[in-house]
């Protein structure tokens, strides 16, 4: 996937410059890594119920049982783990998605995946009367591989899938989903409230199994997004490259699909749609980095966990002792720096 | 065409292909409005009231009871009617932003409308308690202080058209976690009332939604028409056919204009079905053969497709009052699918 | 709005934004109240709302203005959610009454059915309201008064016949049986017989409170857990006014937190405030309570550990949840007979699960 050479760069004067942006861009990376360090101890340390750094300490590394340990390794841990995953699963998918059909509209949304998974719980609740969310999980795995599968059979026909069929036939197929989501939801008002709680993405509930049973899917869709950067880039470059290549190009975006739905599919079964992180980070992430997917993808990912994980920091603050859920605060406080971002920047478009 | 060398060849080989594009497109939309009218008058005749024919034709020439009365005039006829209105008006919408944007995903979405109205009309429902009128009246205030808001955001020594699809995507996201946050705060009776808002409801429709579609349409209808052929240039001309890049004339924004007013129209008659506006431009595009989304047969498109999925849902399932939103999605994105599917098999497209 | 259903369903499983519910019908009532939005084919003459005897026509007054009912009305459509227990305490079987109308919902319970004569009633969706079936059937009264109707349906269901809204004042998940019985009893001319029901009832509620002097004092909640979230019902909220009726208090901790709100979510970890009361009641999924017992969070709370607990779901077999949350002048006793027991056995540390949760 790695076969094309980055940029043809002759010029030393250009190679200069072109060194000093990538130092600049390291730094970067490690001073969103350090943010993310200090998020992750902020999302263990925080809570409803006040408990001191020193009393956290000792519950995550001595146990001891009583409140402390419950709280501390039964309810924060597994939490923070799954916004650390979650955040970067959907940062990822997002860049991916957008690199892959160029389109800025995209969203890992757009191939089904919350559509489809969305289905699965409903029909889950409806009709085979599971309540627990631990049991969501699969259900909508399930769910959104065969959205995908069916968006992508549809968008490629015969021959490769194009970007713009592939957004058309994600569009068709998430609305006839849709349309079933709704038939049901308001035909039955147990299935309505299953829903519209887990439309709204959370990590409110999340168990340590349940993070346990998608970490496989996440490694797999971490790695392979990480290394398709290069190939991305070779995509952006248009039309005359991409049938020069042929046969590689609809290897790539295939694989690019796969790894779209692994990501998104796992983080959405365990913290339910979280749609903004996807659509919005990999734009200002562009921002900072210009259109090279090498940057972009890992820097999506770093960034998308630093803005689920405080996000659900804050979330458990605002409104104490409730909570807010975490896809409303990343949506909240997200946008405005993101508008900001748009409105100051000289944009880099896909 | 590489061998037609003769400029004027070539422009009369055009013309040819002009002529038969216009001939069919003019066969369709025919056709697609004999339809409409006919479903239209199944519409009147049918429904869970048991009328006879000869009692509706008597209703309607004034000589029906009470009862009959209430139920072809208060319930049906102000409903079918809403329902090509509204569906029109989402059709025209659609076809006009996605021409604007040349992105098959442009829709009065992406400047936020939508879901400024959506938000506004949730807000009302669930927080306000209210209904109707004051309903009505916060979607669109919603929607037009939202619209407002992202072409505001997105000024900066003018409008770039990829800025306010940004700042769109940003807005528009926001509200669309407010809306499904406030559905899950609320009980279960709003949170039904405001989700059957937001899929996009006939049931309850009133001769107020039938007046204001009709003005609206009216007024708005022929300045889109009449903005057409300008779009189609603009769109001709440029290579970018995803790019959304170029600066956003003033062609063009006072199209996105009347085209978010048309669709707000149709919001406050029968809520965000704004499948509609999606679908309707690439249904019509595909029946009439034509390169680019056109507005008439768009428009013509949606109603059918709305009117249809009013019948459908109400002849499918007499029992469940099933929002005809849900059958528009089940309808529209089964058709598309379909003409993306046979597109697939002969390499059009 | 409409009233008892599993606040699972009635609020977000996650509680309810503050001021939202409380802020709905303080709206509705004062933006509706001064429309003169009666049946317009009937006179405006009438004895007023404190008619007591048969005489008609009679005008109620309602959140949504003033109806008057010209005759006496012989087809009554119970629209309400429970509507048809004032009705059958009045001994009056109505045409239809309003419902979920789906499989795991019932608007029938062994305290209403007798008004049925062992027929099973016609049920009308009050969610998404069918106009053109409700004409077929028609009424000649529609009542709406333990809530959930929107002005615009109102309007529309005024030209099918007279409609009763709920009472001003109240929050439309929270009419006690009182106003809602005499309400009813008014719009078909019989108060003075509603009244006295409604007294009848209060006093079976007296006789439980000097009958466990003990349960004096002792605090209390109503909590639930759906989907792993937990939340506690309000002060309002029909079965949090059952425990206090029968002499229990609310946590005073809880009760701030929740306010008239339905319910108001707590995060997991918040549940010591549940735990240290000395009674509380939990509602979850069906079949889900064995989950709720054993999740971790909930298992060693001292109310749980020392089985002070009982334990409820919303499954339409579960009477003693259902009794409580419609709160009618019907079901309240039943809740009575049902109830006592079940909070006798839990103060004894037995961990009681209410009858019909297989």
């Amino acid at each position: 996937m790695t076969m094309l050479a980055a940029d043809p760069v002759t010029d030393p004067a250009e190679e200069n410059a072109a060194a000093r942006r990538r130092s600049a861009l390291v730094a970067g990376l490690v001073v969103c890594l350090a943010a993310l360090g200090v998020v992750m101890l902020l999302s263990i340390g925080v809570g409803a119920r006040n408990l001191s750094p020193a009393t956290v300490w000792d519950a995550l590394v001595h146990g001891r049982g009583g409140e402390a340990e419950l709280i501390v390794r039964h309810l924060r841990v597994p939490r923070t783990a799954a916004g650390l995953l979650v955040g970067a699963a959907l940062g990822l998918a997002g860049a991916l998605m957008q690199a892959l059909t160029r389109n800025p509209l995209a969203d890992p949304g757009l191939l089904g995946v919350n559509a489809g998974a969305a289905c699965a719980v409903v029909c889950a609740i409806a009709f085979l009367r599971i309540t627990q969310p631990g049991a969501y999980v699969w259900f909508a795995l399930l769910g959104a591989g065969v959205a995908t599968v069916a968006v992508y059979l549809l968008g490629s026909g015969r021959g490769a899938a194009s970007p713009v069929r592939l957004v058309l036939a994600g569009t068709a197929i998430t609305a006839v989903l849709t349309g079933v989501i709704s038939a049901v939801v308001l035909t039955n008002s147990i299935a309505f409230n299953g829903f519209r709680s887990w439309t709204v993405g959370s990590l409110q509930n999340v168990t340590a199994s349940v993070v346990v049973q998608v970490v496989p899917f996440l490694a797999v869709g971490i790695v392979c997004a990480l290394a398709s950067g290069s190939a991305l880039n070779a995509m952006a470059l248009g039309d005359q490259l991409a049938t020069a290549l042929g046969a590689r190009m609809a290897r790539i975006r295939f694989l690019g699909i796969v790894t779209t739905t692994l990501l998104c599919g796992a983080a959405t079964a365990v913290a339910g749609p979280i749609t903004f992180v996807g659509l919005v980070v990999p734009h200002t992430v562009r921002a900072f980095t210009g259109p090279d997917n090498r940057w972009i993808l890992p820097y999506s990912m770093v960034v998308g966990a630093i803005l689920v994980l405080t996000s659900d920091v804050i979330g458990r603050v605002v409104l104490w002792p409730s909570e807010l859920e975490v896809s409303v605060v990343t949506a909240v406080i997200g946008a405005p720096v993101f508008i900001q971002i748009v409105r100051r920047r000289r944009l880099a478009q896909l | 065409m590489s061998n037609l060398s003769s400029p004027i060849l070539q422009l009369s080989f055009l013309g040819t292909i002009r002529l038969r594009v216009v001939r069919r497109s003019l066969l369709v939309v025919t056709l697609i409005v004999l339809a409409t009218a006919a479903l239209f008058v199944v519409q009147l005749l049918t429904g869970t009231f048991p009328i006879a024919v000869s009692r509706v034709w008597a209703t309607l020439t004034g000589h029906g009871t009470a009862v009959e009365e209430f139920v072809v005039y208060t319930l049906r006829l102000p409903r079918a009617l809403t329902a090509v209105l509204a569906g029109a008006a989402l059709g025209g919408s659609g076809a006009v932003y996605q021409s604007v944007t040349r992105n098959p995903l442009g829709s009065p979405d992406i400047i936020g409308f939508t879901y400024g109205a959506s938000f506004g009309a949730v807000l009302s429902i669930v927080v306000l308690g209210s209904s109707d009128v004051a309903v009505t009246i916060s979607a669109l205030a919603g929607g037009l202080g939202v619209a407002l808001l992202v072409y505001l955001l997105s000024m900066r020594g003018g409008v770039q058209g990829y800025r306010l699809i940004l700042v769109g995507i940003g807005i528009s996201s926001v509200l669309a976690a407010l809306v499904s946050y406030l559905l899950l705060k609320a009980n279960i009776i709003d949170a039904q009332e405001a989700y059957v808002w937001l899929t996009g409801s006939l049931n309850g429709s009133t001769w107020s939604d039938v007046w204001i579609g009709l003005v609206g349409l009216a007024v708005l209808g022929p300045v889109l028409v009449g903005l057409g052929p300008g779009l189609r240039l603009a769109e001709m001309g440029d290579q970018a056919a995803l790019g959304l890049g170029v600066h956003v004339g003033r062609n063009r924004l006072c199209a996105l204009g009347f085209g978010a007013a048309l669709c707000a129209i149709a919001v406050v008659c029968a809520g965000p079905i704004t499948f509609i506006s999606l679908a309707a431009p690439q249904i019509a595009r595909r029946l009439t053969g034509t390169p680019t989304v056109r507005v008439i047969p768009s428009m013509a498109v949606g109603a059918l497709l709305l009117l249809g999925s009013d019948a459908l849902a109400q002849k499918l399932f007499p029992q469940s009052q099933l929002p005809v939103g849900i059958t528009t999605l089940a309808l529209g994105g089964g058709y598309l699918a379909w003409l993306i599917a046979r597109e697939g098999r002969s390499r059009i497209g | 709005m409409t009233p008892p259903l599993p606040d699972q369903l009635r609020l977000g499983r996650r509680g309810l934004l503050s001021a939202m519910a409380g802020g709905a019908a303080a709206f509705a009532v004062q933006g509706c109240t001064n429309s003169a939005l009666d049946d317009p084919s009937s006179t405006t003459s009438g004895s007023g709302a404190s008619s007591g005897g048969a005489s008609f026509p009679v005008t109620v007054e309602h959140r949504f203005g003033q109806t008057t009912i010209p005759a006496e009305p012989q087809r009554i459509l119970a629209l309400g959610q429970t509507d048809c227990d004032p009705l059958i305490a009045l001994g009056i079987t109505p045409i239809a009454i309003g419902s979920f109308a789906e499989k795991w919902y019932t608007p029938v319970h062994p305290w209403n059915e007798h008004g049925f004569g062992g027929a099973k009633p016609e049920e009308v969706s009050f969610v998404e309201i069918e106009f053109e079936k409700l004409a077929a059937l028609q009424p000649d009264l529609i009542t709406m008064v333990s809530g959930g109707i929107s002005q615009g349906d109102y309007k529309t269901l005024s030209k099918i016949a007279p409609v009763v809204g709920p009472p001003k004042g109240y929050q439309d998940s929270a009419v006690p049986y009182g106003p809602h019985t005499v309400l009813i009893g008014q719009t078909v001319g019989r108060e003075e017989e509603a009244k006295q029901i409604v007294a009848d009832v209060d006093a079976k509620y007296d006789a439980v409170r000097q009958a466990h002097p003990e349960w004096d004092g002792l605090t209390t909640i109503h909590a639930e857990s759906f989907t792993g979230a937990f939340d506690v019902l309000g002060r309002n909220a029909p079965r949090s006014t059952f425990l206090t009726s029968v002499g229990l208090a609310l946590s005073p901790e809880l009760d701030k937190l929740a306010g008239t709100q339905y319910s108001k979510e707590i995060s997991a970890e918040q549940l010591d405030l549940v735990g240290d009361l000395d009674v509380v009641i939990w509602m979850t999924d069906p079949g889900a309570i064995a989950d709720l017992q054993s999740n971790p969070v909930v298992s060693r709370l001292k109310v749980v550990e020392d089985g002070r607990s009982v334990w409820t779901t919303y499954v339409k077999t579960d009477e003693f949840m259902w009794s409580m949350d419609w709160n009618t002048v019907l079901s309240g006793p039943y809740a009575i007979d049902l109830g006592v027991p079940l909070l006798e056995d839990a103060l004894a540390g037995k961990s009681p699960i209410s009858a019909g949760n297989d």
